[in-house]
């Protein structure tokens, strides 16, 4: 079996997609998968999905949220810049003096949101975030004319940061918390001979999963793709393993394995399926550890309910600083992820 | 009377957890249908063909209780836990809890903690084990654990206890199907899971049943306690009419069935209009293509703590009005 492809996780993360506008990161991860499934296609929500047909009846279907954390430009000033509005559940405090894109996916234009000097600061506005409206896109067009050549009232944006390797097994890069899910399911369809294999796959790209809406475009593909036997999530989740917190309060612990949830804020997964995951990942020595607040709660809800509903399970790989320029993951992390989910593709 | 009402009470069914409260439903009620069934999220449904041609009635009652989910085991062997559902932390403090496999403990919130300051972070339990390492014998992460039940007589025709909410509407749709004379819709009678938490299971099994008509029962609250808001429903005075809940208003043709049915057979009934919380009726209602959907609350105080009272007499009422409604031929 191919070891964690981090290289394809780099492309991902460092690729434009933010909740609404996903086409390129999806565009990508068609081209890698396309050869090795039976079918790929965008449903109307704009949901990718694949599937590998079995000759069996039993279908198993993963799923993983594409969307990154962004903007979208609101309003255009007449000296130029860009007024915007966030998407899903971003924080302005994250964007403030940051370098951005702004575009629609296929053309992307550099930015910088931004942030006043420290020593013209009002006392207030020193220790409080920036509220969105009075963000702005400086671009240096100078006239609204001029940045409009470059996009309009709707574009999108989100952070430009680079991927780089960190110390003690870490990588950082803007989005790794949307895309990780996605490069732990690329790597899984390498594994699955389509000629010789007896059960079928589904395999959902989702979209606009941070808009926070209820059954949104991920209960869609859930609803698309019909009945299975299975759901697997794979996401991310949040640490709080930072200063100060502990034991149940830090939630998840980056470096100890993906995270195998009982629980969270919106779902109580499959307690026979969650049972027999830890069984096999002990077996099979592969680590993971247990959310410790039950905190979080992605696309699962969508998913678990969408239609008839489906038994369902969740792996998370730990992320620190999710929804910023710089998320942080360890690599460990993503391998135990990967691991896991090949439980799912290993037939007996 | 109360032997049925008992064993629904005692057997577990935290949200999430609800196969031995569902085998108990299951051997209850198999004899008065042609077919019984979970599905995916676990809701036991249970199906009595109707006459051909006939509407789909759907029954829903949910047989998830509130409870918790062990989520960190610390040093010490103390267990910490997320809240499955509402809980009511004044009303569950100093619990005596337990868990399927027979192990108990006690719920406490950390000392020194204001009643004020009451909320998930603050309590534990306390199994007794010396040490982690004890404890992890006992339970494991994910495991579930519930106030612990109990069923009693007070005066008159009152029982109190836990899980009244929602034991009841079970016992209330099983004795209906054993009341069933006839059966002229095509009738269905779902125990849902995580409502609770909710209403999740209402979702899906809705969605698969498709139902033209939809019918749900559940605890309600009672206008009869000191110093409560004013709240039409009381304990006693029968069996009520769901009319709206926080998230539901009743389509007028499911209300005024009921009332019909219930002026024929001279059944007391009382009207409920609660201004927040809601039921399994608000999927139901909303369920694929929707449907015409109403509920019967049964007059309840105290929900949600371990001494949920209600009146058997408001029940006797609810079992004869659904009883009838099976025999009613919908169009």
């Amino acid at each position: 079996m191919k070891s964690f492809d981090f290289d394809f996780l780099r492309e991902l993360s460092l690729e434009f997609g933010p909740c609404g506008c996903e086409k390129a990161v999806l565009g990508i991860i068609k081209n890698r998968i396309e050869k090795y499934c039976d079918e790929t296609y965008y449903d109307a929500c704009g949901n990718l999905i694949a599937a590998i047909k079995g000759k069996s009846e039993k279908i198993t279907a993963f799923y993983t949220n594409v969307d990154e954390a962004g903007f979208y430009v609101k309003a255009i000033d007449d000296d130029g810049r860009a007024r915007i509005s966030l998407l899903g559940s971003g924080a302005t405090e994250y964007l403030s003096g940051r370098r951005v894109s702004v575009g629609n996916g296929v053309k992307t234009y550099d930015g910088v949101v931004a942030a006043r000097p420290i020593h013209s600061l009002s006392k207030d506005e020193e220790t409080k975030p920036t509220s969105a409206d009075k963000l702005y896109i400086e671009l240096c067009t100078g006239k609204k004319e001029e940045t409009e050549k470059l996009f309009g009232v709707g574009a999108f944006g989100t952070y430009k940061s680079e991927y780089s390797e960190l110390a003690g097994r870490y990588i950082k890069c803007k989005a790794l918390d949307a895309r990780a899910g996605a490069a732990v399911m690329c790597d899984l369809i390498y594994g699955i001979d389509k000629a010789k294999t007896e059960n079928g796959y589904y395999f959902c790209f989702t979209v606009m999963g941070s808009s926070g809406i209820r059954d949104g475009a991920a209960a869609a593909a859930a609803y698309n793709i019909g009945k299975c036997d299975l759901a697997v999530v794979l996401g991310t989740l949040g640490t709080s393993d930072l200063y100060g917190a502990e034991g149940r309060d830090a939630v998840c612990v980056c470096g100890e394995g993906a995270v195998i949830s009982d629980s969270d804020g919106r779902t109580i997964y499959s307690a026979e399926e969650v049972k027999a995951l830890k069984e096999k990942a002990e077996k099979a020595k592969i680590p993971y550890q247990e959310n410790r607040a039950c905190a979080g709660g992605g696309i699962s809800a969508d998913i678990q309910r969408g239609g008839e509903g489906v038994r369902t399970v969740c792996i998370e790989i730990p992320v620190k600083y999710p929804k910023t320029a710089s998320v942080m993951i360890n690599k460990t992390d993503c391998e135990s992820a990967l691991s896991l989910a090949r439980l799912y593709i290993t037939e007996e | 009377m109360l032997d049925t009402l008992k064993k629904f009470v005692y057997a577990a069914g935290v949200s999430g957890d609800e196969g031995d409260i569902a085998s108990v439903i299951k051997k209850q009620i198999e004899p008065y249908v042609d077919e019984v069934y979970t599905d995916a999220m676990g809701n036991l449904i249970a199906h009595k063909k109707g006459i051909p041609g006939a509407k789909k009635l759907m029954f829903a009652s949910h047989m998830d209780e509130i409870g918790f989910m062990v989520s960190y085991i610390d040093d010490k062997g103390y267990l910490r836990v997320s809240k499955i559902g509402g809980i009511n932390w004044t009303a569950s403090s100093y619990s005596k809890v337990e868990f399927k496999n027979g192990t108990k403990g006690v719920l406490i919130p950390e000392a020194r903690t204001d009643p004020k300051d009451f909320r998930p972070e603050v309590f534990y339990v306390d199994i007794g084990a010396k040490d982690k390492k004890e404890a992890q014998k006992h339970v494991r992460i994910g495991d579930f654990c519930r106030v612990s039940p109990s069923l009693d007589r007070l005066c008159g025709k009152r029982v109190a206890g836990r899980p009244i909410d929602n034991r009841i509407g079970c016992y209330i749709l099983a004795e209906t199907a054993a009341a069933m004379k006839e059966c002229v819709n095509d009738t269905y009678f779902v125990f849902t899971v995580q409502e609770e938490v909710g209403v999740r299971g209402a979702k899906t099994s809705s969605f698969s049943i498709k139902p033209d008509y939809a019918f749900a029962t559940d605890i309600g609250g009672s206008g009869d306690i000191i110093n409560c808001a004013p709240f039409e429903v009381v304990l006693g005075k029968g069996i009520a009419i769901k009319i709206k809940d926080g998230m539901v208003i009743c389509h007028h043709t499911a209300v005024e069935l009921l009332s019909d049915l219930a002026k024929k057979e001279k059944i007391p009934v009382q009207y409920e209009i609660l201004e927040s919380g809601g039921t399994d009726t608000c999927m139901l209602q909303q369920a694929a293509g929707g449907c015409i959907a109403g509920a019967l609350s049964i007059p309840t105080r105290f929900g949600h703590s371990a001494v949920e009272t209600i009146d058997m007499g408001d029940v006797e009422g609810g079992i004869r009005l659904f009883a009838s409604l099976c025999a009613y031929k919908l169009d």
